[in-house]
């Protein structure tokens, strides 16, 4: 298993921030400063530790965890992931940067990912139809917390990333989203799947991190079996059932199942907790999985005693204890703040235009001779009579603003952040058993796998690394014209062996290099099409930006 | 009542007291956990809190991501 994080990069110059190629100039410092190979894109680098960085489609950076065998490693590996974001955006090269693993963008309205992959052999549909219930209501723990990009209002979600999801099931990853990613690129050979899941978001709780692998990987490893562990739990409207439980902190919401039954969210997570718990030492489970139930079970017993209880431990519930805490700092009840939200609800419909609500600034809104302004006004007037005070409008707008700012600096990395400074302090209380020594997984693959012998290839490969390309699936030498398979995840030694031959063409594609062993359904991406002459004719890798892999 | 019933009644009474002594002491101590974590937070704000949110959020993380 393992996490792709997309992270917001901002750069501070003269005291003003400036756009530029920002994600471009990280991955150009991490291949100055990092033991690293190229990927065959061009556009990223596989690092040391069997990770992935590169620069995503949407123009951010993304760093993919090596793959893992349990949840304690992806924690110990985004954490590793997290300090080389850090160390590359304070490096030496100017100017210095902040990185943010931040789930939304609260002006353009877009979203930063933070995408799953957990590896199982059965037919990927199964898997999709057993683990829906598991998706939509595993936000009561793995929520990150937030407000609606989609409101002007205080609109506070367990799940800010529900909004996005506007599908059940979706091929795209990059625009209309669904809870469920249905493309099979598994990035192995042919009788392993990739399940791949766009629906989570970037935490900082361990935690919540870890409970959000743990827990989807049972569910994974029990449809994998045929067993079925979503089978009563069909629910009616996934869609409308996820965005009832993220508006709801105080998880009441009854949802409504195929077979009639009317279920909280948290009565559901407990009916998959209790099929793992009767498979937790079965030999087709982890071994890890009876930690896993205890600590599923320990939280789920938490979430029920009301969002106090888990707020110091999750990210959704710290979140908001602390937005209570400022909004009552700046004057508001939190009554006062549910009289605004209705108000600039009402704000936001008179707005509308062909039914997309626009969402203009604070500033525009309060300019009374602007055309929006005058809307704002005339609705405002109208609600005046129901108790809304028309001056508290512009404390009102600069309190979400404010809240916002919060929200986003929870997710700055390095000692500036939020949350790390909460850490600090030692009010939390989410650390996690085992996840420790993060400095040596910056640079030490994990203990296990492909990704161990990808690690330890790139760090000897090293020296003369304009010759190499990388992928999941394998280091081409284009040199002495050989391949170092990866398909299989659990290869265990660097085997290189010379690549298959075809005529004069020597090796057309990597696809090419590794088809001739693993058959068609081995590797399917579109991406990997990069052909040998241009690895041999690109001295230089960042000149072949162009041709980088949109990847998802 | 028969002396054993009473002493039954009696102990099941302490076990309950006992019971409610403990959720009431977790109570107190998530009450003061929250109350630390809040106070913290405060703190943490007041340092980081840009002057301008608005201005903030238009020029910090506005190039979008997926």
């Amino acid at each position: 298993m393992g996490v792709e994080t997309e992270y917001a990069v901002s750069a501070i110059t003269d005291g003003f921030y400036e756009r530029c190629r920002y994600a471009d100039r990280l991955v150009e410092r991490a291949y100055e400063q990092l033991v690293t190979l190229h990927d065959l894109g061009g556009g990223g680098l596989f690092l040391e530790n069997g990770s992935r960085l590169y620069v995503d489609s949407g123009n951010h950076p993304e760093l993919c965890t090596p793959e893992c065998m349990n949840p304690t490693e992806v924690v110990r590996y985004l954490l590793a992931g997290e300090q080389i974001m850090l160390q590359l955006a304070k490096g030496s090269g100017q100017p210095a940067y902040q990185v943010f693993k931040h789930n939304q963008d609260y002006l353009s309205h877009q979203g930063w990912g933070c995408h799953e992959s957990y590896l199982h052999r059965a037919n990927p549909n199964i898997i999709s139809s057993d683990i829906l219930a598991h998706l939509v209501t595993r936000i009561i723990f793995t929520g990150a917390g937030g407000f609606d990009v989609f409101r002007r209002g205080p609109e506070f979600l367990i799940s800010p990333r529900t909004s996005f999801l506007k599908r059940l099931m979706t091929e795209n990853s990059t625009g209309t989203r669904g809870i469920l990613h249905i493309k099979d690129e598994p990035h192995a050979q042919y009788g392993y799947h990739r399940f791949h899941l766009l629906c989570g978001e970037s935490l900082s709780s361990e935690l919540a991190t870890w409970l959000k692998m743990a827990t989807t990987m049972l569910v994974v490893a029990m449809s994998d079996v045929g067993l079925h562990p979503g089978s009563d739990l069909r629910l009616s409207e996934p869609l409308l059932a996820v965005g009832l439980i993220a508006e709801d902190p105080t998880l009441e919401a009854r949802l409504q199942l195929v077979n009639g039954k009317l279920l909280t969210a948290l009565e559901i997570q407990r009916c998959y907790l209790a099929k793992a718990r009767d498979h937790q030492r079965d030999d087709f489970m982890p071994p890890w999985a009876e930690v896993a139930c205890d600590r599923w079970e320990e939280t789920l017993n938490l979430i029920e005693d009301g969002p106090e209880a888990v707020a110091t431990k999750l990210d959704w519930a710290i979140k908001q204890k602390v937005f209570k805490q400022h909004a009552r700092r700046r004057g508001f009840t939190a009554d006062r703040l549910d009289h605004w939200k209705v108000c600039l609800r009402e704000v936001q419909a008179a707005l509308t235009i062909g039914g997309e609500p626009p969402l203009p600034s604070a500033t525009t809104m309060l300019d009374p001779f602007s055309p929006v302004g005058r809307i704002v006004e005339r609705t405002l007037r109208k609600l005046c009579g129901r108790g809304f005070d028309r001056d508290e409008l512009e404390d009102v707008f600069s309190l979400v603003d404010e809240l916002r700012e919060i929200d986003v600096r929870f997710g700055e990395l390095g000692a500036d952040g939020l949350f790390c400074q909460l850490d600090r302090a030692g009010v939390l209380t989410h650390r996690m058993d085992g996840v420790s020594d993060i400095e040596t997984a910056m640079t030490e693959p994990p203990s296990a796998g492909r990704a161990r012998v990808r690690g330890l290839a790139i760090r000897e490969c090293f020296e003369q690394r304009g010759r190499y390309r990388c992928d999941w699936q394998g280091i081409v030498d284009h040199d002495k014209q050989r391949i170092l398979d990866l398909s299989d995840p659990f290869v265990t030694n660097a085997n290189w062996r010379d690549a298959p031959v075809k005529g004069e063409d020597y090796a057309t594609t990597f696809a090419d290099l590794i088809y001739f062993r693993n058959g068609p359904r081995m590797f399917n991406s579109a991406a990997a099409t990069i052909n040998a002459a241009s690895i041999s004719e690109a001295p230089s890798f960042f000149p072949q930006a162009e041709v980088r892999e949109r990847h998802d | 009542m028969q002396l054993r019933e009473r002493l039954a009644r009696l102990r099941g009474s302490i076990a309950a007291d006992a019971d409610d002594n403990a959720a009431q002491n977790e109570l107190e101590s998530s009450r003061h956990e929250a109350d630390v974590l809040l106070s913290a937070a405060d703190r943490a704000i007041d340092r980081t809190l840009s002057s301008n949110s608005e201005a903030f959020l238009s020029e910090c993380v506005q190039e979008g991501g997926q």
